[in-house]
């Protein structure tokens, strides 16, 4: 392999996470800040035991639930919603938290962005391991200049977890 | 792996079960069944408030499935890349014998799924469908490599 084809995949994906780059610190819009509202910054237990709507990409929600305990040390159990009706009670502590969070949407951001390396990282092995390398490359060439993909692995929801996975899982599978 | 791959897949967004039944079809691997069947307890706590959603109402042979979002969803994976389409449907055409099964687990991958979601009538937004992005592009990368051959 010539030292061109073994950089070659960097080469493909670099000018994507520099068009990322763009979308990274991108506001929060209407249904990632629902899911952080409600599902994301709440009791660990009302992310895993509560579907009040389709926005709770349970997997997803819980480790961002967990993301942010652990990282940034947000308490969660200090932001829970009175059931169903918009009320909120919280105190000035945890409204600094909040705008905080939110003036900065990149610390929400990076975990996807690191999905979609995992994705792409496993579907250049499925087309090398199962095909050739030839086929690897434009797979991910293909990858990286899809429009929803692109969209989508700076999203916080759970669709760009979920092609991670599926990608993950199609190269386990083939290899049996 | 697989079982907890399967596993965590669905308990992500449920609708991935639907991915998960296509590809059983062709891979009967029972770590798939035994993922499917850990993620369908993880969901029973929730069973209660996915049966009284509104937006989960079925309306069985949903025809706006196949009309709509199946176009929708084709239109964006391909993302104004037409011209590669004749080239990757030679490249497609040359590599069938050589790569018979994986052209037709991504073909059916990229079908079947709607018709599912037909059938079983949920409504079916364009972004449940993106866990077929890897097929669809496995698919092309297959059909470029076939018809561009460049260095063989």
């Amino acid at each position: 392999m010539t030292k061109v084809n073994k950089y070659l995949p960097f080469i493909v994906v670099i000018p994507f996470y520099i068009l990322v780059l763009r979308l990274i610190n991108r506001d929060l819009y209407y249904d990632e800040v629902y899911s952080i509202v409600h599902f994301i910054l709440v009791p660990i237990r009302q992310t895993i035991f509560e579907y009040t709507s389709p926005n709770n990409h349970i997997l997803h929600n819980a480790l961002y639930n967990l993301y942010m305990k652990t990282l940034f040390q947000m308490d969660t159990q200090k932001y829970f919603w009175m059931g169903h009706e918009i009320q909120r009670h919280f105190t000035r502590a945890v409204a600094v938290d909040l705008f905080w969070l939110f003036d900065k949407p990149y610390t929400l951001r990076l975990p996807q962005v690191s999905f979609s390396i995992v994705t792409i990282y496993f579907l250049y092995n499925i087309g090398k391991e199962y095909f050739n390398e030839k086929v690897a490359l434009y797979s991910i060439c293909l990858l990286v200049t899809t429009v929803p993909f692109y969209y989508y692995s700076v999203q916080i929801r759970g669709y760009n977890l979920s092609v991670t996975i599926m990608t993950m899982l199609i190269y386990y599978l083939w290899r049996r | 792996m697989i079982i907890i791959l399967t596993t965590l897949l669905i308990y992500t967004i449920p609708s991935n079960l639907i991915f998960v039944l296509v590809l059983f079809t062709f891979f009967r691997n029972k770590s798939i069944l035994i993922g499917c069947t850990l993620a369908l307890i993880l969901y029973i706590p929730l069973i209660g408030g996915m049966l009284n959603n509104p937006q989960l109402q079925n309306d069985f042979f949903r025809t706006t499935t196949l009309t709509k979002t199946f176009p929708e969803v084709l239109n964006a994976f391909i993302s104004y890349r037409w011209l590669l389409l004749p080239i990757v449907a030679w490249g497609l055409f040359k590599a069938r014998r050589t790569h018979g099964r994986p052209l037709l687990v991504c073909s059916v991958m990229l079908t079947v799924p709607f018709v599912l979601f037909f059938i079983q009538g949920s409504m079916a937004y364009g972004r449940i469908f993106l866990p077929q992005l890897p097929f669809f592009c496995l698919l092309m990368g297959i059909g470029l490599d076939g018809s561009l051959n460049l260095w063989r």
